[in-house]
């Protein structure tokens, strides 16, 4: 098919010849419309934080409260809150987890195994939402789904395909990916002996803390995720800063280490799922 | 310095070749409207921010590419019920050529027909499609790779060597 260029081309041009939109003052109304939608849902959940925080429980009043064994509690970058309540309706985590739940029905069983939150950050300097979301696997099965995304305050965003784990036996797992304005995201699977989760980086800046959320029993293993700026041209000229991920436990002894930049060291590459 | 000025210049300058890039991907004209007209209507509220970037169309495309997966995700699901019975999707007139080539991306997998019309009609290199797509450029080279073999064996033409 040599003309796949020809032919894509012959189609964009009659959608651009035929095709009919209200105009830019429109696209500015419905823009102004949705700001003002989402200002008052943001609001509402400004309003709902602060009387849980107030109470003291940081749990919303009628949430269950999942249970974390003391000596696993992870210690978060302190920019990164893990939460795992369950989402406000209309809320955008309530519209992210709709997403993720959508990609997990890629996974073996369907619509039929419910998909579960595992948990969400809210970077304040990014703007950004990053939830995990996982799926128990089918009866006789063991290896469980999961998936993360990344969302902008409009709820638009990013998500990574739904995975099955390759191996429930890899103590650290690694994804990374780059987006608008040199925001980049790592992310993955972590053992649960880990408390703590540092990433050390190529081009001399201090070591970061990378959020760790704990999946609860039902799931082997823990998931992390952390956000740090490379600009895309530093990114072409001397590739992802981001080098080598340690993770530790609760006495401070390494539980694993991998890197996520380029070999070297003796240190394996993490593996990507 | 107003919001929104610059914007209308910016609309309008980029607003044909986004629908352009997004029909093939929704085969639906009607679809593509909208998907790209709620994508400007995002970039118009960010407007102070964004006519600072180099390429502020890049940030809309990318909006654009999220919206046609999330409605292409909600249409499989109503369209089982809805659509055999419902009225073909809207579609330009175009050659035969370019109709079958739209019939059959409609039948790959979404991230599939996001990579082809990304690389192959708005000619972004592999780094530029996976920062769009929010993923790796080896993720996008197989989902090229499998997409143009899709295309190939339902066009006819399987034994052709795509590039």
């Amino acid at each position: 098919m040599p003309d796949l260029r020809g032919r894509l081309q012959e189609l964009a041009d009659a959608a651009a010849r035929d095709g009919v939109t209200p105009g830019p003052a429109h696209a500015i109304r419905r823009g102004r419309q949705r700001r003002r939608r989402i200002a008052g849902g943001m609001a509402s959940l400004l309003v709902v934080a602060v009387v849980a925080g107030a109470t003291g429980t940081g749990q919303l009043g009628n949430q269950p409260s999942r249970p974390v064994t003391p000596a696993t509690t992870p210690s978060p970058a302190p920019a990164l809150r893990v939460q795992t309540e369950k989402p406000r309706p209309g809320s955008l985590e309530e519209d992210a987890f709709r997403q993720l739940t959508s990609e997990l029905r890629r996974c073996p069983g369907g619509s039929s195994i419910p998909a579960d939150l595992i948990g969400y950050v809210w970077s304040e300097k990014y703007q950004r939402l990053w939830m995990v979301a996982a799926k128990q696997p089918p009866a006789q099965k063991t290896r469980f789904c999961w998936t993360s995304g990344l969302f902008d305050a409009t709820g638009n965003g990013s998500r990574w395909g739904a995975r099955r784990v390759a191996t429930q036996t890899s103590p650290l797992t690694s994804l990374g990916g780059g987006y608008d304005s040199g925001l980049w995201e790592i992310q993955g699977r972590v053992s649960k002996k880990a408390t703590r989760l540092q990433l050390r980086f190529r081009d001399g800046r201090a070591p970061m803390d990378l959020a760790v959320i704990d999946a609860g029993d039902r799931y082997p293993v823990n998931f992390y995720v952390g956000f740090f700026s490379q600009p895309h041209a530093s990114f072409q000229r001397d590739g992802w800063a981001a080098d080598t991920l340690t993770a530790v436990d609760a006495a401070g002894r390494t539980v694993t280490s991998c890197r996520v930049g380029p070999k070297g060291g003796g240190t394996p590459k993490c593996p990507q799922n | 310095m107003a919001d929104t000025e610059g914007f209308e210049e910016f609309y309008v300058a980029t607003i044909g070749r986004l629908l352009g890039q997004l029909y093939p991907v929704t085969g639906d004209l009607h679809e593509a409207e909208e998907i790209v007209q709620e994508a400007y209507a995002r970039a118009s509220v960010r407007w102070a921010r964004l006519r600072d970037y180099d390429v502020p169309e890049a940030w809309v495309r990318r909006v654009a590419m999220n919206l046609a997966a999330d409605r292409g995700r909600r249409l499989q699901r109503q369209a089982r019920a809805l659509l055999r019975a419902g009225p073909p999707p809207q579609v330009p007139p175009v050659s035969i050529e370019a109709l079958a080539l739209a019939e059959a991306l409609r039948t790959l997998p979404m991230h599939q027909r996001q990579a082809i019309v990304l690389h192959h009609l708005a000619d972004l290199p592999l780094e530029e499609v996976a920062a769009t797509l929010g993923t790796r450029s080896g993720t996008v080279k197989s989902w090229l790779a499998r997409g143009r073999r899709a295309l190939a064996a339902r066009l006819g033409d399987p034994e052709e060597v795509l590039s």
